[in-house]
């Protein structure tokens, strides 16, 4: 089974992220967790208020993320694609769902991404990590477990570079 | 300056640490080149023409004795004997190997020097006034918000992959040194009517392909909240800044596409909604920061006694007069001055700076300047704190080191970048250009009575030396095949910020000095005073009155 970084470990995750070509061809397999993408989510989900509960959703770079705004505490988890690993939109994509919108549930990162970029995702906001082919899940993890300090803090624990020499608290954040 | 506490030291160690890794993951075969580039961007290492280059951040061009006499160090063992100084306060070797990168990012980190973020589409040094803390006329010392953006830029985990480089200047005097509207962002320190300090804050200002002049979204930005509002900007950047095409990548597109009053609507709402209380700069914080920057320990001094004797020195000799009328600056302590060390020496490439200067400045920086010197955006470097009674003698050791052409501020004082001689991206040579023109200014007679002019040269569009805002710049392009340079008329940095105009088809390298010397020429028969300054020439007479002279010439 595939395995992704999730909450500061390595963990299975079955979950499906499906292209508009072939959800309809399976979004609909109950037996596994699927993130729709962004404009076939709002299509199906935006409208609906029965109670029940909503698949997750994924956001490209280029995606209007504000218009999940209105839905977000019914999503428990939103994926963001990485097109290039130089690419950097999503680190502000999530950084804006954390800050601004509040969102709690599961910010997943996927797509082109590298290992030496987990603690920076993570500091951004993302509690969740699929790797490419090729990019180790054992580094990004070492990574993460042995973040240094930062001048800025994070998402969890914002700072002026400052702060943290008045004050001792959260220094690995 | 600031120091580093262990904080610092651990921040860029860390990130020397992962660098070197990253780049014995890429020498042993393990990451591929499209990997490590924009990697080894980030942490300034280019590949040019000959060999790799490194650049090394001198923050907001504050040098220390120590710093200097380790660059000369690394000048001898790693590189050709010498350094470069940039357009951006920033110094760069270019001979050096790819191999000996993480033995000179060591030695660097001993004088606590980096090269992190001095390339790349990330947050760039961040630059100021050379004679910032001294200048006569500030308002505000900019220092030590410059650290504090330094801080909290270095590697941000949100802002490391942006759609492209982002550039802040600050500048806290009445006289924009800082070139504050030819920024990503620009920031003007000021105080408001109950003393309070704040920002003026502009934004989109670039050079390049698409030149364009900021605007300012914010009058009066509190001091505490410069963090906050900064973000605000980087990130709806970020966000909504295009990744499409590389040209239309800089924040100024994005402002230009929206509009400034809608740029401005989504940074204040975005500000709005994020400006935590833990992001606000508190009392103790700003003055943590300022502590860093208190004056130099000043000698009280008998200044008429002092100004009698600098008198009686300047009309015995006048080489000497000469060079404090051109390279000594007011300074806000009475008794003391600033003084710009050229780097325009003739037959030098501007900016360079060999091994044995380095080592010379170090030396007059502990005996007469507090320990610390400036690199200056024109490519010079300062010495900000000279008591006026040792200029004479400054003077007479700045000579040995041939760091005294009385030139700064002239036509001889030209900013010019590498060029095709090393930049891979050049489309010209700039070098020869420079030279050429220089020879023109032997006579140092000729070259006062001209006053202040300033040239640029680019060996690109790229625009490295902000050409466009010279009151005479010139730009390399290529026509099938052969180097031609672009003139562009008018220019003017500072308060009065302006962009020039092209005033026709690009010349051949042969034409271009002496098309400089036409425009001169025309301006010295029609100035109507020896104040009326080349610049305020072009603006009275109009681009097409000079258009003629340079083309005239050439049927
Ligand atoms: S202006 Fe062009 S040629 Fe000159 S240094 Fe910049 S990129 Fe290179």
């Amino acid at each position: 089974m595939p395995r992704i970084i999730k909450d500061g470990g390595i963990v299975e995750d079955a979950a499906l992220i499906l292209g508009i070509e072939d959800v309809d061809a399976l979004a609909d397999d109950a037996d596994r967790r699927c993130f729709l993408p962004l404009s076939y989510w709002l299509d199906r989900y935006a409208d609906r208020n029965d109670g029940s509960e909503y698949p997750h959703v994924w956001v490209g770079s280029h995606d209007p993320t504000e218009s999940l705004t209105p839905h977000l505490s019914k999503i428990a988890a939103i994926a963001v694609y990485f097109e290039r690993f130089s690419d950097g939109t999503g680190f502000s994509t999530a950084a804006h769902l954390r800050e601004v919108c509040g969102y709690k549930g599961e910010l997943r990162a996927f797509g082109h991404i590298l290992a030496d970029q987990a603690i920076a995702l993570r500091r951004c906001g993302f509690n969740a990590m699929a790797l490419p082919e090729g990019e180790s899940l054992d580094t990004a993890l070492s990574l993460l477990l042995t973040a240094g300090l930062s001048y800025q803090g994070s998402i969890y624990n914002p700072r002026t570079p400052f702060k943290f020499r008045f004050q001792e608290a959260g220094l690995n954040d | 300056m600031y120091q580093y506490d262990d904080y610092d030291r651990q921040v860029v160690r860390d990130r020397v640490g992962q660098f070197k890794g990253q780049m014995a993951r890429y020498l042993s075969g393990e990451m591929a080149e499209e990997l490590f580039l924009p990697l080894r961007l980030q942490n300034g290492l280019y590949l040019q023409k000959h060999a790799p280059m490194l650049r090394v951040a001198v923050p907001y061009g504050i040098l220390s004795a120590p710093q200097l006499r380790r660059l000369a160090e690394i000048a001898r063992r790693y590189d050709r004997g010498y350094c470069h100084v940039t357009t951006r306060q920033n110094l760069q070797f270019n001979w050096i190997t790819m191999e000996q990168v993480p033995a000179i990012l060591e030695s660097l980190l001993e004088v606590e020097m980096h090269a992190i973020q001095t390339s790349g589409n990330c947050i760039r040094n961040t630059t100021t006034d050379p004679f910032a803390g001294v200048a006569a006329d500030e308002v505000v010392d900019p220092r030590p918000y410059c650290e504090i953006i330094r801080q909290w830029s270095t590697v941000h985990p949100e802002f490391a992959f942006l759609p492209r480089k982002f550039k802040v200047a600050v500048t806290g005097a009445s006289t924009d040194r800082a070139a504050i509207r030819v920024h990503d962002i620009g920031l003007r320190a000021v105080r408001d009517d109950r003393d309070h300090i704040g920002f003026e804050v502009w934004v989109g200002g670039g050079l390049g392909r698409t030149p364009m002049l900021g605007s300012k979204i914010r009058s009066f930005l509190p001091r505490s909240d410069l963090l906050a509002y900064l973000k605000a900007v980087l990130r709806v950047y970020n966000r909504y800044g295009r990744r499409d095409n590389k040209y239309k990548a800089r924040i100024k597109i994005l402002v230009k596409s929206l509009g400034h009053e809608r740029f401005k609507e989504q940074v204040e709402t975005e500000f709005a909604a994020t400006q935590q209380q833990e992001l606000r700069l508190t009392p103790a914080e700003l003055q943590y920061a300022e502590s860093f920057f208190s004056p130099s320990a000043y000698e009280r001094i008998n200044v008429q006694q002092v100004e009698a004797d600098l008198w009686m020195q300047r009309r015995v000799q006048p080489l000497f007069d000469r060079w404090v009328k051109a390279n000594v600056h007011p300074h806000r302590v009475p008794g003391y001055a600033a003084v710009t060390l050229s780097l325009k020496a003739k037959g030098q490439a501007p900016g360079d700076i060999h091994h044995s200067q380095l080592d010379g400045i170090a030396e007059l920086a502990e005996r007469f300047c507090f320990g610390e010197v400036r690199t200056a955006q024109q490519q010079n470097i300062v010495l900000p704190d000279v008591a006026q009674s040792d200029l004479l003698e400054l003077w007479q050791q700045l000579t040995y080191l041939d760091l005294a052409s009385p030139t700064q501020g002239t036509a001889a004082d030209i900013v010019c970048c590498p060029g095709a001689d090393f930049c891979n991206l050049a489309n010209a040579r700039s070098l020869p250009v420079n030279d050429r023109i220089q020879a023109r200014f032997a006579d140092l007679d000729r070259l006062h009575n001209l006053g202040p002019i300033s040239i640029r040269i680019a060996g690109c569009i790229n625009a490295c030396t902000h050409h466009h805002i010279a009151n005479i710049g010139i730009l390399g392009v290529e026509k099938s095949g052969q180097e031609y340079y672009q003139i562009t008329l008018g220019g003017e940095s500072g308060d009065h910020t302006r962009l020039g105009k092209v005033i026709g088809p690009a010349l051949p390298l042969e034409a271009v000095a002496d098309a400089v010397e036409r425009m001169l020429e025309l301006y010295l028969q029609t100035r109507q005073a020896a104040q009326e300054t080349f610049a305020a020439v072009v603006e009275r007479l109009g681009v097409s009155r000079f258009k003629e002279v340079v083309y005239a010439a050439n049927h």
